[in-house]
């Protein structure tokens, strides 16, 4: 385990976070359904697939500074169906890092598949804090 | 395959409860989301929503109204205060393509773009 934290400096563009395994439990369906209301059927939402990369993410990238803000995200989905009950896995990597008016401004790319089905690909396009 | 002109909107209203609900779907614990204290230290001066919890009400919008999103590329414009509330919705441009948006209490764009979407059910491996 490294507790160095993620700085800027340390991203490099094609870095790799390695995998999230993130299983759609009933634990995480009450989360969602607390929120957004229960999910019809035994398919997952397409939005607990969103938080699902969000954790991912999150865990993947540790320690991190506080303060980094979620400025833009882009999201292609296959429209392969996923069941609640599966597992997700989650790809976290860097896709760009460059500082621009005195900004620190990290591309980071998840892809998500369950089953070996492509589910989701996203760009979180972060103000890095330090 | 016909698109609607409009998504309807779909709202909420976080708070502090849904703050805790949203850090822990998503693992995101943040003091700028939960804490007053850190929060009135920052520039925002109070508790903000988590983004992507704007995102995935704009994400629900779109599957209740049958439709998934296939493509979606937005910024988060403002940020949202605990206690506002949000509500996502879509307006055509042309063909599958939609701008689409999320309100704070009606009046502050905090997520704004555009997405592609597809009528659910209509990607591949779906009936697995």
């Amino acid at each position: 385990m490294n507790d160095e934290m993620w700085t800027f400096a340390r991203f490099e563009p094609g870095q790799s976070f390695g995998t999230v395994t993130i299983p759609l439990d009933a634990e995480r369906v009450a989360g969602w359904a607390a929120i957004y209301g229960a999910p019809q059927g035994d398919a997952a939402p397409d939005g607990l697939i969103v938080a699902g990369m969000m954790e991912a993410y999150i865990r993947a990238i540790q320690p991190r500074p506080k303060g980094n803000v979620h400025a833009a995200q882009k999201l292609a989905f296959s429209g392969a169906a996923c069941r609640i009950g599966e597992e997700v896995v989650y790809h976290v990597s860097v896709l760009s890092a460059e500082e621009k008016r005195g900004r620190n401004w990290v591309g980071f790319g998840i892809r998500a598949e369950a089953g070996g089905r492509d589910l989701l690909r996203g760009e979180i396009l972060s103000i890095w804090a330090a | 395959m016909s698109f609607p002109d409009t998504i309807p909107p779909l709202s909420i209203r976080p708070g502090p409860e849904t703050a805790e609900a949203y850090a822990a779907l998503t693992q995101d614990w943040n003091p700028i989301h939960l804490d007053a204290d850190f929060a009135a230290a920052t520039p925002f001066g109070k508790p903000i929503a988590h983004g992507t919890m704007a995102l995935n009400l704009l994400v629900e919008a779109v599957a209740r109204a049958g439709f998934r999103i296939a493509e979606l590329d937005i910024r988060f414009t403002a940020p949202t205060f605990v206690g506002q509330a949000l509500t996502a919705s879509a307006r055509r441009r042309e063909g599958a393509e939609y701008a689409v948006e999320v309100y704070a209490d009606g009046e502050t764009a905090v997520l704004t773009g555009t997405a592609t979407l597809d009528m659910r059910g209509t990607g591949p491996d779906t009936a697995t």
